[in-house]
């Protein structure tokens, strides 16, 4: 966990002083809406359908458990209830009163948190992988890369009125859990044998409306230069994206339109002007901010537990969340577990807050204080001794919390949709309710085996479907809800954008056609061949025939 | 018209600048601003003149094209077209750390308090607001914050380096 100093402390103090003025002229009438908007967007507060809500940042999805309990208690005092993880590894809050915020805010402050550049069209909460630290074939902890980046982004003078929003992740192993090829800016660390530790940087990879793989810009950037990179990139952006329609002033467009040469022809240009002057500060401060994250000391242990193996023979149920929920960690007698907020026919990231205490006590107790979000979201605990796996385990069970489907059919990604978001054209959550609650019943989640499908409620794609393996868009077709249905999509290091399969279906249809996909892929697979590479091996025919008929 | 030092937070010493359509007539006294178009094709006649001239160009003008008129004028003016629209901060940017540009920069337009510290820190000293209010607005904000961790293209500390007890050392050297 990273510890803030006293000046992260006070760029969070002002930043709260600041909103709390605009909140007191809004509310006596000083700000108008429109005013208003721009100013609350910035600092995480979003109008939606019925209220408020606020979009608290979790940098890189790493909490401890003081921040976990910090974030249920302000979902008891100041929303009712919950709180809802996202796909960017924050918590949303859907409830919460316009005048409560500033006070939240500074009870987020108080356990070094925020809500600055959850919205708005500046570069947003930096992502990365929600294994890092734990996971076995990582390069480096991608960590501290991000809150280097956190920190260069916050308040950025030139860069905070952008002509769009700006993701930017950062994956440290060769298995990608973090999307780098869906981002604005997507960094890949490496190692290079002259140059030493650095980032493949892909710019102008997205979803929404056009979609792309994002290019590799540069396939080398060495660690000291960095933020010199990303400033020539955001530089190049800022002056020539698109301001004059929404819907293309992404970074991908211009990447596009430019052609990938030509734009990385101009940052190269900038980069080159830029690195005889770049700071050198980045690199001295980057040992400071490794020096200031908690990192754990793991225990000596061997890497078998006769306890928690005869568990494993003992109880079934134990033993299925294991083989699903639990993957390897770096450390011998380590593992790491995954907390799924995916219950069959729930709501996807949905948490309560006796939940989010508990998950924190578990953390607290015996995962070496480390809780992590994902961006799938769910949870993780990333350090658990494999002895206190069981402990882990019935406790999760007693709480809801133990649904074993990582990855699996009912580990459903969807956007808040029509149920909460002006821009939907179509309701979200109860498409993944009722998918989840079919293939529950059928029981055939473990002979599917990992299978990604995501839901977004409109074009914006927040819910992620192009990269689902199966992806359902909601679509308004003359005032009713329509899905059109996608297939062979991937997030992961083999990114791929899916296609749609032809027309689409009403609400109940979807969820037939969605059964009718996987019954296809098992009828035709091969052994141990998953989903995605069933398809990508026969193509779109097999499963159109199935969804609609030989022509 | 309202103007405001973003640094020494009054705008009683600030010169008021008239601006001028291209095909206006020139005042026989006052200071002026024209556009690139208008001071490329009348340099000879508008430099010569005894009153302070300065250049308004639009947040999406090009630093180097600005660049053989730095030294010539009296101020470089960058009109926000629309307060949304960042790019005036890329060229105040430019105009600071690629030209050198040692010279005033004031920003106009429809620009918001929220502007105040970000336009400060990419270079731009002074602006020009359309009521006391704004005025008032812009002077909260500045004061309200004390700390940035970006460069400031002045002798203002990063937290970088009040962090690290030094000022910051080019990586090429």
């Amino acid at each position: 966990m990273y510890r803030y100093d006293d000046y992260d402390q006070t760029i969070v103090r002002q930043r709260i002083n600041d909103f709390r003025d605009a909140v007191e002229r809004r509310l006596s009438g000083h700000l108008s809406e429109e005013e208003f908007k721009l100013i609350r967007q910035m600092n995480g507060v979003y109008l939606q359908l019925h209220a408020y809500m606020l979009r608290v940042a979790v940098p890189y999805g790493s909490l401890d458990s003081r921040q976990m309990h910090k974030l249920a208690h302000i979902a008891r005092t100041y929303d009712k209830g919950y709180g809802h993880f996202t796909t960017r590894q924050n918590i949303q809050y859907n409830w919460p009163a316009l005048r409560d915020m500033p006070d939240i805010l500074e009870e987020l402050a108080a356990v070094d948190m925020h809500a600055i550049q959850t919205s708005g069209n500046l570069i947003r909460n930096v992502t990365a992988d929600p294994y890092a630290g734990a996971a076995a074939e990582e390069l480096a902890d991608p960590r501290p890369y991000a809150e280097l980046i956190r920190q260069w982004s916050t308040l950025h003078p030139e860069f905070s009125f952008l002509p769009r929003k700006f993701k930017i992740a950062v994956n440290a192993s060769a298995t990608d859990r973090a999307a780098v090829k869906f981002h604005d800016i997507g960094l890949q660390l490496k190692n290079d044998p002259q140059q030493g530790r650095g980032f493949s940087v892909v710019v102008g990879g997205g979803m929404g409306r056009t979609p792309f793989v994002g290019p590799i810009l540069r396939d080398f950037v060495p660690e000291a230069q960095i933020l010199t990179y990303l400033e020539a990139v955001l530089r190049s952006y800022n002056e020539l994206g698109r301001r004059d329609n929404a819907f293309k002033a992404r970074i991908k467009i211009l990447v596009h339109e430019l052609g990938k040469e030509a734009f990385s022809e101009m940052v190269e240009q900038e980069f080159a002007r830029l690195l005889p002057t770049a700071d050198d500060l980045p690199t001295v401060e980057l040992a400071r901010i490794r020096s200031q994250f908690i990192t754990p000391t793991f225990d000596q242990l061997p890497d078998q537990d006769a306890d928690y193996e005869q568990a494993l023979k003992t109880d079934d149920a134990f033993a299925h969340w294991v083989a699903v929920n639990v993957v390897p960690h770096k450390q011998p007698g380590y593992a790491i577990a995954n907390i799924s907020l995916k219950p069959y026919g729930g709501i996807p990231g949905d948490i309560s807050a006796d939940q989010m205490d508990l998950v924190a006590d578990l953390a607290q107790t015996v995962g070496h204080d480390e809780i992590r979000a994902t961006h799938a979201q769910n949870l993780v605990l990333p350090h658990v001794r494999k002895r206190d796996l069981y402990t882990v385990w019935q406790a999760l069970d007693k709480a809801g919390l133990a649904t074993a489907n990582l990855d699996r059919a009912s580990d459903i990604i969807a956007c808040p949709g029509l149920d909460y978001c002006v821009l939907a054209n179509a309701r979200s959550i109860p498409i993944a309710q009722e998918i989840s609650k079919r293939f529950a019943a059928k029981g055939r989640e473990d002979l599917i085996g990992e299978l990604k499908i995501k839901i977004s409620g409109c074009i914006n794609a927040c819910g992620h479907h192009h990269a689902g393996h199966i992806g359902i868009l909601g679509v308004d077709r003359k005032g009713e809800e329509m899905y059109q249905l996608t297939l062979g999509g991937s997030g992961a290091e083999d990114a791929s954008i899916g296609q749609i399969t032809g027309r689409g279906f009403d609400e109940a249809g979807i969820v037939d056609a969605v059964d009718t996909v996987v019954d296809t892929y098992l009828g035709q697979r091969k052994t141990d061949e998953t989903f995605l590479e069933t398809y990508r091996r026969l193509g779109p025919a097999p499963f159109k025939e199935a969804l609609y008929g030989t022509a | 018209m309202e103007r405001l030092d973003l640094r020494k937070l009054t705008g009683a010493h600030l010169k008021p600048y008239r601006q001028m359509d291209d095909d206006a007539p020139m005042p026989e006294e006052g200071a002026v601003l024209v556009s690139l178009e208008r001071l490329t094709a009348e340099s000879e006649t508008l430099l010569a003149h005894n009153y302070p001239v300065g250049l308004l160009v639009p947040g999406q003008a090009k630093a180097a094209d600005l660049a053989p008129w730095l030294d010539k004028v009296a101020l470089i003016a960058i009109r926000f077209e629309k307060f949304s629209d960042g790019r005036g901060f890329s060229l105040a940017h430019r105009l600071r750390d690629e030209q050198g540009f040692g010279g005033e920069i004031r920003a106009t337009g429809h620009l918001i308090a929220d502007h105040a510290e970000f336009l400060l820190r990419s270079g731009v000293t002074s602006v020009e607001l359309s009521d006391p209010l704004a005025v008032d607005h812009f002077i909260k904000r500045l004061k309200l914050y004390s700390l940035w961790y970006q460069d400031t293209l002045d002798a203002r500390p990063t937290i970088l380096e009040l962090r690290h007890g030094r000022t910051r050392k080019r990586l090429a050297s």
